[in-house]
């Protein structure tokens, strides 16, 4: 450290001390420090609720729809060459190199830094049964695609509990399924074994998964478990079973996290789906894919189309839920602009503070410029100044804003209705890189305004201030 | 070339309901070494004269040329760089600052010019040395007489060895005794260290010690008239 900079420390530091101060300038310091305390609170508490909306959101969407889902023009009726080909399938760095080119480089960086901060929570608060398995993510080879999983998507209306209801019918490959999905399964029985679960005899038609909330609403548990299946007209003449009505037996229920998803959807087997819908023995609809990177999945779609050729189209996660991820995001950026503006406004405090501190130091100045002290110097002294309150309101702003957004999501204080916000309670994620971005902008923001004062305010001259007596 | 130099200096302050002229064409010149001693009633502009002398104020017109430099001329750097090497001062009202014990108002210029702290603690203990204040270099200003208070100014000034003093009344706030005592020390610093003095003071018994007495009057310094 020079001279120069130890001198001014050293000096700040005695200048600035409470110690001796009035008392309004210390009750005007502590009225500064609050407010900016407040605004990075408000702007912590907003990005964590932000980001966990997005994480919760994200999670449940990549858990139900896998990250990126190839279909063809039509129906696929060749499944298993496509799922040998995408098996064989490798995203390799040039690849990656050259598509990111194609994309731009701002995409694959953009693209690095999501994938950065998507993984960078310090505390997160989000129904555990949308946190996939990030571990085994984690640990796979960056080769692209880790699982593949076919699946067939048909719809029909339901009747249990005095309801009627249109569902999806999801049919899946209860083997290749578990490696694609992240979705949490609760099977009566209380076994894990989904395959034999979905093949077992119950005596009934099909056997049958269903959303959470859907079980809730047709009043389905372990002990009434039947339900009757209307299969469009136009299928049932095709199905093998040639009646409109189908006889369906729920051995669990599934959970995504997602209220639209729970509320709609039930899961087959693949074949028995084929079956009952009369869907030719190969056919599925497409193939859903995991990654060993979500958030690649622009680039990584990209070659496999390249791959498979003009005929299949792979549609990535985020394409697929485009209009809520974009909600999402809208109203994350929109609160953190607002928050971040009430920011700046807290950090005009402190010009207030440091024009009171060097009125009140206005002698001090002109000794120290009698002395030598140029301008510049005693400007960067105040800088000092404003800096030490601003640090102050900023440490205490972290503590109370990663304090209560962590409140906030560990005791459940804001319950949510479900069936609007998808999820029941306020999801928060609290990511330490952002809370250390946040509080180098509002150092950053401090710094730009102690500067603008302290530089105008010591260009005062000394012979004025000197004959200030205080 | 004179040391320190003041061609035609004006200073008017305007901002007040009637602009006031305290300086009307003032010339002034000292000399390395040379004492000079500033007389003139109250109000008269001596301490401003002083001020514009030293680079704490602007003359409204005229110049102050510092061994041919021109202070109005220099940036802000360089003008600090002046203050700090090459002029000290003394103040009727010492202005100390409050938060430094005496040895660190006492290096702080040593400090300002980026002088290790070391070397700069023992320029300071050496000055206090000189002004019989080794055994109060820890206190507080406020823990220190009016003329202890001064002396530490004095060794303030002095730190650094500037080529001139421009002390305002240094004893305008002391008693006869102690007044007397602080001059010595200043007229020590003159003789023993070839510092140039430059002394606004009411008393015209003190200034009779030094090398030139001028009257500052209707804005103007004129030799000062000897009485016999």
């Amino acid at each position: 450290m020079s001279n120069s900079v130890k001198i001014i420390g050293f000096i700040s530091a005695r200048l600035n001390s409470p110690c001796g101060m009035p008392r309004s300038i210390k009750v005007m310091r502590a009225v500064a420090a609050t407010g900016i305390a407040v605004a990075v609170a408000a702007l912590i508490i907003a990005v964590s609720i932000g980001r966990g909306f997005e994480k919760t959101y994200t999670r449940a969407l990549l858990d139900f729809n896998s990250h990126v889902i190839v279909m063809g023009t039509g129906e696929i009726e060749n499944p298993d060459e496509v799922l040998a080909s995408l098996r064989a399938f490798e995203f390799s760095s040039d690849d990656e190199r050259r598509l990111a080119a194609r994309y731009g480089w701002l995409a694959a960086w953009m693209s690095d830094a999501r994938g950065l901060l998507e993984r960078s929570s310090l505390i997160r608060f989000v129904p555990q049964r949308v946190l996939i398995q990030e571990a085994a993510i984690e640990k796979a080879s960056r080769k692209g695609v880790i699982a593949a999983t076919p699946f067939l998507y048909r719809e029909a209306l339901i009747v249990g509990g005095g309801e009627i209801r249109g569902v999806v019918v999801k049919g899946i490959d209860p083997a290749t399924q578990k490696g694609v999905s992240g979705m949490s399964i609760a099977l009566f029985d209380g076994s894990n074994d989904l395959g034999e679960a979905l093949t077992s005899d119950t005596g009934a038609d099909t056997t049958v998964i269903v959303g959470e909330s859907l079980a809730r609403e047709l009043g389905l548990n372990k002990s009434h478990a039947t339900l009757r299946m209307m299969v469009p007209g136009k299928d049932h003449k095709k199905s093998n079973l040639g009646r409109e009505f189908v006889e369906a037996r729920a051995v669990g229920t599934f959970a995504s996290g997602m209220h639209d998803y729970d509320a709609q959807f039930m899961l087959m087997s693949l074949p028995l789906a084929r079956k009952i819908f009369g869907a030719p023995r190969t056919e599925v609809t497409g193939i859903e894919l995991k990654l060993d990177d979500p958030t690649r999945a622009r680039l990584v779609a990209a070659a496999i189309e390249e791959e498979l050729g003009p005929v299949y189209r792979a549609i990535t996660w985020d394409e697929l839920n485009g209009d809520l991820l974009s909600a999402v995001r809208l109203e994350k950026f929109v609160s953190a602009l607002i928050m971040g503006i009430m920011l700046i406004v807290a950090a005009l405090n402190i010009v207030a503070t440091l024009v009171l501190m060097t009125i009140y130091r206005m002698h001090e100045i002109a000794i120290l410029k009698a002395l030598g002290l140029s301008d510049k110097k005693v400007g960067r002294i105040f800088i000092r100044g404003g800096m030490r309150v601003g640090v102050w309101g900023i440490a205490a702003g972290l503590v109370l804003g990663i304090g209560i957004a962590a409140a906030i999501g560990a005791f459940r204080l804001i319950p949510l209705e479900a069936e609007i916000y998808l999820v029941d309670s306020l999801p928060i994620d609290i990511s330490g890189p952002i809370c250390g971005m946040l509080a180098l902008f509002c150092a950053a923001v401090i710094f730009m305004t102690s500067r603008l004062a302290a530089h105008k305010l010591a260009t005062v001259l000394p012979a004025e201030g000197l004959a200030q007596a205080r | 070339m004179a040391l320190l130099e003041a061609q035609g200096i004006w200073k008017c302050y305007a901002d007040t309901a009637v602009p006031v002229e305290v300086l009307r064409g003032a010339d002034f010149a000292i000399e390395e070494g040379e004492s000079v001693a500033i007389y003139g009633a109250s109000g008269a502009g001596k301490s401003t004269l002083l001020h514009i002398l030293g680079g704490l104020d602007r003359p409204t017109r005229g110049r102050v040329l510092a061994a041919g430099m021109e202070l109005g001329a220099l940036d802000d750097m360089e003008l600090a760089r002046f203050r700090n090497r090459e002029v000290g001062f003394v103040f009727q009202f010492y202005h100390l600052l409050p938060e430094f014990t005496a040895l660190e108002n006492s290096m702080l210029p040593a400090l300002i010019a980026g002088l290790g702290r070391h070397e700069a603690e023992r320029r300071g203990r050496e000055v206090l040395d000189a002004m019989g204040l080794a055994n109060r270099a820890m206190h507080r200003p406020a823990m220190l007489s009016g003329g202890e208070q001064q002396r530490v100014a004095l060794a303030r000034a002095a730190v650094m060895r500037p080529r001139a003093i421009l002390a305002d009344e240094p004893t305008g706030n002391l008693d006869r005794e102690t007044g007397l005592k602080v001059w010595e020390y200043l007229l020590d610093l003159n003789r023993r260290l070839g510092i140039a003095l430059v002394a606004v003071t009411h008393n015209r018994e003190l200034g009779l010690e030094l090398s030139r007495r001028l009257e500052l009057c209707d804005g103007r310094l004129q030799p000062m008239k000897e009485v016999v």
